[in-house]
């Protein structure tokens, strides 16, 4: 058999995916998540007959917020139990690259991220029908946009990982979602200020991760869905996105003294 | 030595428990001195700001707003009147699409401040541009209108509207189609409220256009009580109890807005005032 | 073989390594030894590719350790090592196993960890195993690709004796199968009956390298050892 980058980089996804979802955050987080998604019927009843809104805005808004929490906790402590806790040294002194260490541990944690918010879909699925919503499809697409989200915040957190501690990294992880969903707004702020600021916001509009491309809730609350050319252009922008952070990872990766 | 570690496990419980009664009492007594129910008006926070801070969720955010607005109407009432047109703002700027929030917000707001009505006359504005093809948009601010400001020609209007609205039901358009058809303003204002009955989908629509109904039938029963009255003895009562004195009614009937009738003795117009 | 060029290693510009000259012939058993911070742990973790010099050259066969292929030969055993908690060490040797270009497959895992002597704890999860347990699992993971260079981090560092002799013995079977064993210690009563060569490392420099029986002369090679730290530090 021979070596092949692929086949490498998935032992090590493998390893990641097993390891995380088998650790106990994981499966709180989801239990919450589960009581969330099931408390919105509760919600849903006391609306004045918009129960399948509600249900509807707040559900996609409970599997957003507990993936983007799984996201944050496990990734950004990823890279640096690897290296504080030296099962990196296991890893590294076989024949494997930093890069297929960086990409594998990315793919393992992106599959059981991923797992775990089509776990929460699956519950929304059943809440929004025994509500008497019908099968939402479109809630499928508004999921969708939001893996590719979560994809390039797990490629952010393992950036962060790999120089940051945890705590740190996820402070740094949770900035950077909130920034990115308010760089629209950032943007409209720029238009009124001086030349030297507009320019800046404008750099910073440009490289920082734009998170709202990425959220068509409130589109498909309203059964509308973004066209062809607009997700295509959202799935190149996250693996763009993805791939420099990985990228830029793993040369931090390879610079790092253990 | 065993007695001692008996000792020390009573005194182990003692103190659990005492810590435990001062948690409950602090609790209670933190609770006995709190300022009582909610002084504070509903709306504290902007839209600009929610908009902001909700990670782009403003469908979710707009949905969490309305649960708190149709879970307090009551407290509207009795607090903060004011407030509701402001909160009800909120929700449509956080959640543009979202439809019954604006003929929600047209029916009940005059309802329970009359002097928001502009406020809500124009939320439903925002609504019809939004375009939603939502009958009881149109069919609320026509009724408005009607009821409120005792305008038949914006009425008319809205009306019309509202009869073109795709999906309207058939109860409504009927309605719609026949505003301006009776000669009589109660009985235009009754019908519309028997035809928004008939189709709420909430309990909360649904009790106010009956209550409305009920105020409506109490104020014809009394006067028609008032004309009895005049017909058997020539002359006004002083007071509405000489009508159920005289046996012309059991009773004074309960109105469900709390409104106490009175009688002036020199025409037999009712007068109308909150509270007793 | 081994080789060990004028190795220099800065770490945030402090010195951990200086001018260091090695050659380990293949299927020897070399001892690395010397006090604790003497700099042997960073020099294994740049034979086993983990960190590069600062100058100079490591070559294992004439490859550098940093050119992926040449790990292929290598196993490494850090010492006193984490693991994956939730994993079980059956699937933590698999795992291992498969980084390499040929796995060996399940037999080959379950053989290694009979011999490690932890078999019967297979499917636990890592968490459940004692620190000798964990030692025993290090050292298998080492083995997993039937390495021809074996380096082993502080091998005997908290085993009880029966955990000592047990992996003494394994060594000796290496030894006894031609593979090259690189070990570091900072104890060194028990070691010297393993080792053909050893090398001594104090604050980074090489006192000396050779045979076990040049060093010693007699002495054993605790009191040989401790004799020849205490005069350096006393000239110094």
């Amino acid at each position: 058999m021979k070596h092949s980058f692929i086949r490498d980089t998935l032992v090590v996804a493998k390893n990641t995916f097993k390891e995380s979802v088998r650790d106990k955050v994981f499966y709180a987080l989801f239990a919450f998540a589960f009581i969330t998604i099931t408390f919105t019927l509760f919600l849903g009843s006391i609306s004045l007959s918009e129960d399948v809104h509600v249900i509807r805005s707040l559900g996609m808004a409970g599997i957003y917020l507990f993936s983007i929490l799984i996201t944050v906790f496990l990734g950004t402590a990823l890279m640096y139990k690897e290296i504080e806790r030296r099962t990196l040294y296991f890893i590294l002194s076989k024949p494997v690259t930093h890069a297929q260490v960086v990409v594998g541990k990315f793919l393992g944690l992106f599959a059981s991220v991923a797992l775990s918010t089509l776990g929460m879909t699956a519950v929304y699925l059943a809440t929004v029908l025994y509500a008497g919503g019908g099968f939402d499809r479109l809630a499928l697409l508004a999921v969708f946009f939001e893996i590719l989200e979560l994809g390039l915040l797990i490629a952010l957190s393992i950036f962060f990982s790999t120089f940051a501690k945890p705590l740190a990294g996820a402070v740094y992880a949770i900035l950077v979602i909130y920034i990115g969903h308010s760089l629209g707004m950032l943007a409209a702020v720029s238009e009124k200020s001086g030349v030297l600021a507009h320019r800046f916001i404008q750099v910073l509009y440009y490289l920082l991760p734009n998170l709202e491309k990425f959220n068509i809730r409130d589109l498909v609350l309203y059964n509308q869905a973004p066209s062809l050319s607009a997700t295509l252009a959202v799935v190149l922008y996250a693996a763009v996105y993805a791939t420099i952070l990985l990228c830029g990872g793993t040369l931090l990766l390879k610079r790092r003294e253990f | 030595m065993p007695e001692v570690v008996r000792h020390s496990s009573t005194a182990r419980w003692a103190l659990a428990l005492t810590l435990l009664i001062a948690l409950v009492g602090s609790q209670v007594f933190f609770d006995r001195n709190a300022p009582q129910g909610h002084d504070i008006p509903l709306s504290t926070l902007s839209p600009d700001v929610v908009r902001a801070a909700d990670l782009g969720l403003h469908g979710a955010a707009a949905s969490l707003l309305w649960l708190r607005v149709v879970q307090n109407v009551g407290m509207y009432v009795l607090q903060s009147p004011k407030t509701m047109s402001s909160d009800m703002q909120a929700v449509v700027e956080l959640d543009p699409k979202f439809s019954y929030p604006y003929s929600f917000a047209v029916l009940m707001i005059p309802g329970i401040d009359r002097s928001q009505t502009p406020q809500a006359l124009a939320i439903g504005e925002r609504g019809m541009a939004e375009n939603l093809g939502d009958w009881r948009i149109p069919y609320y601010l026509g009724f408005t209108y009607h009821f409120v400001l005792h305008d038949p020609k914006n009425a008319l209007v809205y009306m019309t509207q509202t009869a073109h609205t795709p999906g309207v039901p058939e109860g409504i358009k009927v309605s719609a189609l026949n505003y301006g058809s009776q000669t009589k303003v109660e009985e235009q204002t009754r019908e519309i409220w028997t035809a928004i009955r008939d189709n709420a989908t909430d309990d909360v629509t649904r009790q106010q256009a009956q209550d409305n109904l009920d105020h409506l039938a109490i104020i014809d029963g009394l006067k028609a009580a008032v004309a009895a009255y005049k017909a058997r003895y020539g002359t006004f009562p002083t007071r509405l109890d000489a009508l159920v004195t005289s046996g012309i009614i059991p009773a004074i009937p309960q109105d469900p807005f709390g409104i106490t009738f009175g009688i002036l003795h020199d025409n037999g117009e009712l007068t109308f005032s909150l509270g007793k | 073989m081994i080789e060990i060029d004028s190795l220099h290693k800065q770490i945030d510009g402090r010195t951990i390594v200086s001018n260091l000259s090695l050659s380990i012939q293949k299927g020897s058993v070399f001892g690395f030894l010397g006090p604790n911070g003497a700099g042997k742990t960073t020099t294994m973790k740049i034979l086993v590719g983990l960190n590069h010099p600062s100058s100079g050259r490591v070559t294992i066969d004439g490859h550098a350790p940093s050119e992926t292929l040449t790990r292929e030969k290598l196993g490494f055993m850090p010492e006193a090592p984490y693991f994956y908690e939730h994993l079980t060490g059956l699937e933590f040797l698999r795992f291992c196993g498969e980084l390499f270009a040929r796995p060996r497959g399940e037999a080959a895992y379950e053989a290694l960890l009979r011999k490690v002597g932890i078999f019967e704890a297979k499917d636990q999860r890592i968490t459940t195993y004692s620190k000798g347990m964990k030692q025993r699992l290090g050292f298998a993971q080492a083995l997993v690709n039937d390495p021809e260079y074996v380096f082993l981090d502080e091998p005997l560092d908290g085993l009880d004796p029966i955990g000592r002799r047990a992996l003494k013995s394994m060594i000796r079977e290496l030894k006894h199968d031609g593979r090259t064993v690189f070990f570091n210690s900072h104890i060194l009563f028990d070691t010297e009956e393993l080792c053909d060569e050893i090398g001594i490392l104090n604050r980074g420099s090489l006192l000396f390298a050779g045979p076990l029986g040049e060093f010693t002369r007699g002495l054993s090679l605790e009191e040989q050892f401790v004799a020849t730290i205490e005069q350096l530090e006393v000239t110094a």
